[in-house]
């Protein structure tokens, strides 16, 4: 087991989002979560992130692991061009010059690595983004809906970037979206979260199953 | 034609400049005693007079010079208080009372105290760097907070360390509030400086200068001194706010952007 969620509990003031969820997670998976709006997928990923606290439980795993986290918004500094804004992230380590001429090429941005954000579009952006955590080399990617709002052109553009990146590294990948279509493409493991405090609805393995059965079966989690 | 002129905003300025320019000089011809109100001829007179004399050039130089060191004084040390008070919240509160009672605090009173403490010379630039600190300190522990905490939350993830995000992060957002800051502590600083010359009398300087006008009631001196302390603030603001614009476009300098998904986060 990568990384096991033992009985997590976690509320807002009067919203409690976790009360004792368990879960856990493999290695070399993509692993795919979804659920409504507001049953706690980002306060889930920003608690295995670190970066939000939780009132009680486990998680087991997470010790000296590289953690990426592509946003749902870039969070690219805005001061900084393409180059410094993946740089950074790994100023510290060695090869940094190959590292991300690398990620740059990864998400087709060659020669545009002296702009700076507010001179690129939306999906360059998010491109930059998924260049960041690929130059981190992580242990465990988390994405939070790291595909939305962008037009299906494009986003089948940067999928791709990032399945052939996948394909080379096989880290673990804990993605959150609301596209059904995304989520077949890409898991090998769908959870559906559901309920309130959440809970995990399903939990299936997308490898054993067709694509339709599976595209019927997550429709009626959600007609549900 | 004529409408259009009139509607013409620098045209328009122009005209006040002037409206106040006149009534200054019909007050003064009203009045007719220079030593109470000198008219603006007397005044530019006794200005060219002063200016004959290289003297007058130092003691110019030497009030900038003083400006300088207590504005600078203030910029660095309300930098650094105000990043580390922004961060800490126990840094903010030691510094806070100390920061609200400079700012609540007469600047005559300080003068008298450090007529007391030091130097002469030294006064007035002690009392412009206690004039500004706590405007930059103000800014700067403001700027601080308003760091998009999305971007503080991306360091964390990957694990940038503090000095790191000291420098790459929290500065490059503060920098509009501490540009922002200098533009007003200038001003403050200019006339907090000149003030405590008028009381401290340091050998050499305008507000010394200022002060034996009042002995000898040459009221046009006086006069001719202010309009130099004057158009210096305004070439000084001036200079210092393009200089920093300059700065600012070739930096990059940060635009807050407050998007949707931030709400949505607890989501």
């Amino acid at each position: 087991m990568f990384l096991n969620i033992r009985n997590l509990k976690k509320a807002y003031q009067d919203k409690v989002i976790f009360d004792g969820l368990n879960l856990s997670f493999h290695e070399h998976e993509i692993a795919c979560v979804l659920g409504p709006s507001g049953v706690g997928k980002s306060t889930l990923f920003n608690i295995i992130a670190k970066i939000e606290s939780y009132d009680s439980g486990s998680i087991e795993g997470l010790d000296h692991k590289r953690i990426a986290y592509v946003f749902q918004e870039d969070r690219l500094l805005e001061w900084k061009n393409v180059y410094d804004n993946i740089a950074f992230v790994i100023a510290e380590e060695k090869d940094i010059r190959s590292r991300v001429d690398e990620a740059i090429g990864s998400v087709k941005l060659t020669g545009f690595e002296n702009y700076y954000p507010s001179e690129l579009s939306g999906g360059m952006r998010q491109r930059v983004s998924l260049a960041r955590a690929f130059v981190y080399k992580p242990d465990l990617m988390i994405m939070d809906e790291p595909f939305k709002g962008l037009d299906i052109a494009l986003k089948e553009d940067i999928i791709d970037d990032f399945e052939a990146h996948w394909q080379k590294n096989k880290y673990c990948v804990i993605m959150s979206t609301h596209d059904i279509e995304e989520a077949l493409r890409l898991a090998q493991r769908v959870i559906i979260l559901g309920k309130e405090p959440a809970v995990v609805v399903a939990d299936i393995d997308c490898r054993t199953m067709d694509k339709n059965e599976l595209r019927e079966r997550i429709k009626n989690y959600f007609e549900d | 034609m004529m409408a259009s002129i009139i509607k013409n905003k620098k045209i328009q300025s122009l005209f006040f400049i002037l409206f106040w320019l006149l009534l200054w000089e019909v007050a003064a011809k009203i009045v007719d005693k220079p030593v109470i109100l000198p008219t603006i001829g007397q005044t530019l007179r006794a200005l060219f007079a002063m200016a004959q004399h290289g003297e007058f050039y130092h003691h110019v130089a030497l009030s900038l010079l003083r400006v300088f060191w207590g504005v600078g004084a203030s910029i660095i040390i309300g930098i650094v208080l105000g990043i580390f008070s922004g961060l800490y919240d126990f840094v903010y509160r030691f510094f806070n009372p100390i920061m609200s009672v400079i700012k609540a605090t007469p600047v005559v009173s300080f003068i008298i105290l450090a007529l007391v403490w030091m130097k002469t010379d030294n006064i007035p630039v002690f009392v412009c760097f206690l004039m500004c600190v706590p405007i930059i300190w103000t800014n700067v522990v403001q700027g601080v907070r308003d760091t998009d905490k999305r971007l503080l939350q991306m360091c964390h993830v990957y694990q940038i360390s503090k000095f790191r995000m000291i420098r790459e992060v929290y500065l490059p957002s503060v920098r509009g509030y501490i540009f922002s800051s200098i533009a007003a502590s200038i001003g403050i600083g200019w006339k907090s400086t000149v003030a405590a010359e008028v009381i401290a009398r340091p050998e050499i300087s305008i507000g010394g200068g200022m002060y034996e006008t009042k002995i000898y009631l040459e009221t046009d001196n006086l006069f001719a001194l202010t309009l130099v302390v004057i158009v210096l603030s305004f070439i000084i603001e001036y200079a210092i706010k393009n200089l920093l614009n300059n700065f600012s476009k070739g930096k990059k300098t940060y635009v807050p952007q407050h998007s949707k998904s931030q709400k949505s986060l607890s989501g």
